[in-house]
């Protein structure tokens, strides 16, 4: 029997009708109870079913929506659709992934072919454009749609998305961004034979944000698997933003429990990447050639000199913002100023804006070069919180106050600062900040983040 | 701005909620406001009713951040608290407790003393019809309780994580999710401000875990500036327990929406019904207020990703929610969905324009405040503020 639900607001009600010659039984009220039933007898089996369409019509306007025929038979109404595709119209939208016309020819060629996903493109392209109640009622009746379809347009990894392993943006009627990750300790699901799946769906195809979160809460989060499942599909041409590591530490797992592991690879088969973000340990990136990157961020406890090099020598001309988390010798971190001069020098880096040299144990020794970093003019942001700053480094920093004055921002929170120095800092430079300064111990001072 | 009414501030003196309003008044060129300190008119009401009946403005603000005055509230609470089956302490309690920072007390009889006095205020204000209430202390009430203002603006039309009707206990908390196949809701105390009191509550297969700013610690419970995930199961009934207890709004947690991979939500100060000011709220967690680890994002950045109808619809909500109050001033917690399909107004704040270093066209927010209270009252000569002359509708407030 069709079960429509409505939640909206404090709405949580269903509505399930059951039709049966010339009387239907309808039943209602708040999920998670039985209801109320009423049954209505006509003259004959013909008035019983127009009647019982008139009120699914009716209750399809007010805005609720069909659960499936039941627990187990989600997704089975896939009946009389299938799945096409026209490879011209797909290398259309590929050429030009901001242009919704193409989406919309797709959309309507699909449609001309019984593709339920044409349906999908015309309502989410209806729902970008309206907005209130309108927009709320298309969006509902794409999700709607996408349920109904699940087996055509998820294929396998509908599971995961009922499992909340797999979560999707559905973009004119394709997957734009998925974040994969065990949701929690109880998932049992290979995150790296998922991301294999999803990047074989014919729904990922114009694929743009990648997010990893956990891929194991027993013993250590290893993404090596997951890098070479990436890998050896292939990679992805329409890929810009990739995030590795979106867990949380300390609850999900440790920093240092984390392993990234050498990504090489799989860098040379994302040439279109525009932002990417790791987090974890033992990481290694080998040469670095990423003609679009305009961000790049790596926060960890420990990065190997191995790393700290492939940064500093990368191609990438037109980076514009560059977070780098050096992390705690105790935790594998190795290099320093040293290693970091073509960065300082701005070697490569025309369209840098914002740099952080974060979470590091070198903070002082680098308060004695940044003023003269050929970088520094040209940037906007200049971040150096979570590391070891003593108020020497800040002195130097105060001694040439002038350096920095055209920043935006000078972030020197949770350093190692006492509270002279703290005062002193913004004294000099208004606009640095100083807060959440940690404990100052002369030999015993220790990037924010390690373990 | 010669010839503005005066101002007369409500609020702890020493505080630079206080301190920080003087000095905007005292940039815009007006003398400063007559400040009546919470600590001494909780002790002396005469402080205010005895003030004259003549033009002026009256602000109120906050009574956090003191321990006298939260002494004097949980003594103000204590007869009304008695029997509800939250914690209580009788006065003879109170007056024994030691300072002790951050330390939880009874927050619902403390909420029940702040009501008191907010009635008090009431009295005293119909006492002066010439004063121009900034913010209307039943508006305040109102605002100081989630579950009122999740329902009533979701009967506006507007959109809120779904409330869980019909929990009393942990017992009822897990069969009502189970009915409502709900893996994750917020557990908040309804009077709790700055995510204090509040825990995320999520079922799982093999044990279920709270993540709270609670610190359970051998001398009491405290709140924590630092977010933590209790996993031992008697704990996190324990803690669950004493939510509840204290009068909770459960609601299903909705994923947010993220920037730059990180989550985010939104503080929008609205000021005479309008959006004056944002700040991105961004975080690694979803709980994403600053002093917990939250940090202010780049409003460039979310502009840049949030769909222009999602936007409008979002300010459209605001814009309801302010309407709904008759304040000059509410601050409104706002988060957009994961991959902005949509947006919920989370909660709402009375006291939410604490936001240092903000400028919009050169005035900071207390200074921008300031400007729209005096803008609707240039000759002194009015009593009371008349009904804009646009807006016929009685949902509107004074404000719009």
């Amino acid at each position: 029997m069709p079960r429509y639900e409505f939640k909206e607001g404090s709405s949580n009600k269903f509505w399930e009708i059951t039709l049966s010659g010339n009387s239907f039984t309808t039943r209602w009220g708040r999920i998670g109870t039985d209801g109320q039933e009423k049954t209505q007898t006509f003259g004959s089996p013909a008035e019983a079913q127009k009647e019982y369409d008139k009120l699914v019509r009716e209750k399809e306007k007010k805005g609720y929506v069909i659960e499936g025929k039941g627990e187990d038979d989600e997704g089975g109404g896939d009946e009389g659709a299938e799945a096409a595709s026209n490879p011209e119209l797909e290398a259309a939208i590929l050429a030009d992934p901001d242009n919704v016309d193409a989406y919309l020819v797709y959309g309507d060629w699909l449609q001309s072919q019984g593709d339920p996903r044409g349906e999908l493109i015309a309502l989410q392209h209806a729902a970008s454009q309206a907005s209130g109640t309108e927009a709320s009622d298309l969006k509902r009746k794409a999700t709607a749609l996408i349920k109904k379809h699940q087996s055509l347009l998820l294929g396998e990894l509908a599971d995961a998305v009922k499992t909340e392993d797999l979560s999707v943006q559905w973009h004119l009627g394709f997957i734009r961004s998925a974040r994969l990750a065990q949701k929690d300790y109880d998932s049992g699901r290979d995150i790296a034979e998922a991301a294999r799946q999803l990047l074989a769906l014919p729904s990922a195809r114009f694929l743009r944000s990648l997010t990893i979160g956990m891929v194991n809460y027993d013993g250590e989060n290893e993404y090596g698997e997951l890098v070479s499942a990436l890998t050896e599909s292939g990679g992805s041409k329409t890929l810009q933003n990739l995030f590795i590591g979106d867990f949380e530490y300390p609850d999900e797992t440790e920093i240092s429990w984390t392993h990234l592991s050498d990504i090489s690879g799989l860098l040379k088969v994302l040439p279109n990447l525009r932002t990417l973000r790791l987090r974890g340990a033992s990481l290694e990136l080998g040469d670095i050639d990423l003609p679009e990157l305009r961000e790049f961020t790596v926060e960890t406890g420990g990065l190997p000199l191995s790393a700290v090099k492939s940064i500093a020598n990368a191609k990438w001309p037109k980076l514009e913002r560059l977070e780098i988390w050096f992390g705690s010798e105790n935790y594998g971190a190795e290099g320093g100023v040293e290693d970091i001069q073509p960065i300082l020098d701005g070697k490569g880096l025309p369209n840098l804006k914002q740099l952080g040299l974060r979470n590091a144990e070198f903070v002082d020794a680098l308060c004695k070069v940044l003023p003269s970093a050929k970088v520094l003019p040209q940037l906007e942001k200049l971040d150096l919180s979570m590391g070891t700053m003593s108020d020497e480094g800040a002195q130097v920093l105060i001694d040439h106050a002038a350096a920095f004055a055209h920043l935006k921002q000078l972030d020197v929170t949770e350093n190692t600062l006492t509270d002279e120095g703290q005062a002193l800092l913004p004294k000099a430079i208004p606009h640095a900040n100083v807060g959440n300064q940690r404990e100052y111990e002369e030999d015993y001072r220790y990037a924010a983040v390690g373990e | 701005m010669k010839g503005a009414p005066p101002f007369i501030l409500i609020g702890n003196a020493e505080n630079r909620r206080v301190t920080l309003f003087q000095e905007a008044l005292v940039r815009q060129g007006l003398p400063p406001a007559h400040v009546v300190p919470w600590r001494e008119l909780l002790t002396t009401p005469g402080l205010l009713a005895d003030l004259p009946d003549s033009e002026a403005l009256v602000r109120i603000d906050a009574t956090g951040e003191s321990w006298e005055v939260e002494k004097a509230l949980l003594k103000r609470g204590y007869p009304d608290a008695v029997g509800l089956g939250c914690s209580v302490l009788s006065p003879e309690e109170v007056d024994r407790l030691p300072v002790d920072h951050g330390r939880i007390l009874a927050p619902r009889q403390h909420h029940l003393g702040f009501l008191r006095v907010l009635s008090e205020l009431e009295a005293i204000f119909a006492e002066h019809p010439r004063w121009r209430v900034l913010q209307q202390p039943s508006a305040i009430a109102d605002l100081f309780d989630k579950r009122i203002t999740s329902r009533r603006y979701a009967a506006l039309g507007v959109p809120v994580p779904e409330p869980l009707d019909g929990v009393t206990d942990v017992d009822s908390l897990r069969q009502r999710m189970r009915e409502e196949d709900c893996r994750e809701v917020f557990v908040k105390v309804s009077c709790g401000s700055s995510a204090s009191c509040l825990g995320i509550f999520r079922r799982g297969r093999s044990a279920d875990t709270l993540t709270t700013t609670i610190e359970v610690a051998p001398t009491g419970w405290y709140n924590s500036l630092k977010v933590r995930r209790i996993e031992a199961p008697e704990q996190v009934d324990d803690l669950l327990t004493f939510l509840l207890n204290e009068g909770s709004q459960v609601e299903r947690a909705i994923p947010k929406a993220r920037l730059g991979g990180d989550y985010f939500d939104c503080r929008v100060l609205m000021v005479r019904g309008e959006p004056a000011f944002t700040v991105v709220r961004q975080s690694q967690r979803p709980i994403t207020n600053l002093h917990l680890g939250g940090w202010r994002g780049d409003l460039e950045d979310f502009h840049a990703e949030v769909p222009a109808n999602e936007l409008a619809d979002a300010l459209e909500s605001c814009r309801t929610v302010a309407r709904a109050h008759d304040c000059l001033h509410v601050g409104i917690d706002l988060m957009y969905e994961e991959y902005f399909t949509g947006h919920r107004v989370l909660e709402a704040n009375a006291f939410g324009d604490l936001l240092p270093n903000l400028r919009r066209d050169g005035l900071t927010v207390y200074e921008w405040e300031i400007r729209e209270a005096l803008r609707e009252n240039p000759s002194g000569t009015r009593s009371r503020m008349p009904e804009p002359k646009t807006r016929s509708s009685s949902r509107y407030s004074r404000w719009t």
